[in-house]
């Protein structure tokens, strides 16, 4: 019994529910086991085919998405779900598209 | 004019943005001289103190919408101090362009062939330039606009 609870814990620790919001999207994507050492490099193209979404730079351009926490851009793709979160279980990113400007 | 189609997923989402965690900083207002409009009244995160009225009007509820700030005592749209100064918005001109806002594509025209800024089209309209305009005066603000 004692081996369950800390296995559950354990497993508590290592997973995250995580959201992800795209503005203006019906539904989020969301991960009730997001590894919280995933990181956002990791998480994007997850994301973006969830989404259905196509990412395109170079010189014929195309749009760019980031993602964003509590209003703040999350520019460092190496950050992992879990530093993010801190010590929360769950986690909700928006992701957003980068637009141009005239 | 709005088709019904428009006029009924605008009053759907009208609904559905009240439910939005981010709607308790907000005042939201119909703009009730057209069919889809709304006015609505937002702070920037780190100036809770600096309010702003938006006009936010659309023609049609699946291309760019109009956005104009107006002056808050008077609800005038000629007074650049009325406009936060953030990404694209230009309070001198008194527009944002951008390629979320009709005024933006208007002033370029060329952005929709471009598969950088031409607009995709989102599934809640309403919900997403709210959602927008306060990620933008939350990460990009950078104060009040000058005459």
């Amino acid at each position: 019994m004692n081996i369950e609870i800390q296995s559950a814990e354990k497993a508590k620790h290592e997973y995250l529910v995580l959201h992800v919001r795209y503005l203006g999207a019906h539904r989020p994507f969301v991960d009730d086991g997001a590894l919280r050492t995933e990181t956002l490099a990791e998480l994007k193209p997850r994301v973006l085919e969830f989404f259905k979404l196509t990412e395109g730079g170079g010189q014929h351009g195309g749009k760019i998405y980031t993602f964003a926490h509590a209003g703040k851009s999350l520019t460092d793709l190496s950050t992992t779900l879990g530093h993010i979160a801190e010590s929360s279980h769950e986690l909700k990113l928006d992701l957003v598209e980068q637009f141009e400007q005239g | 004019m709005a088709s019904d189609l428009e006029l009924s997923l605008f009053e759907q989402e009208l609904v559905e943005v009240r439910e939005l965690p981010e709607v308790s900083r907000w005042l939201l207002e119909r703009d009730g001289s057209v069919s889809l409009g709304l006015l609505v009244t937002m702070y920037p995160s780190a100036n809770p103190e600096e309010l702003y009225l938006a006009r936010i009007r659309w023609t049609n509820l699946f291309e760019p919408a109009s956005l104009k700030f107006l002056k808050r005592d008077t609800r005038a749209d000629n007074d650049p101090t009325a406009w936060p100064q953030c990404r694209g918005f230009r309070p001198a001109q008194l527009d944002a362009c951008v390629s979320w806002t009709a005024e933006g594509h208007a002033l370029h025209p060329e952005w929709a062939g471009s598969p950088k800024a031409t607009f995709r089209a989102p599934e809640r309209p309403v919900q997403y330039v709210l959602l927008l305009l306060q990620s933008e005066l939350d990460g990009s603000y950078a104060g009040r606009g000058h005459r």
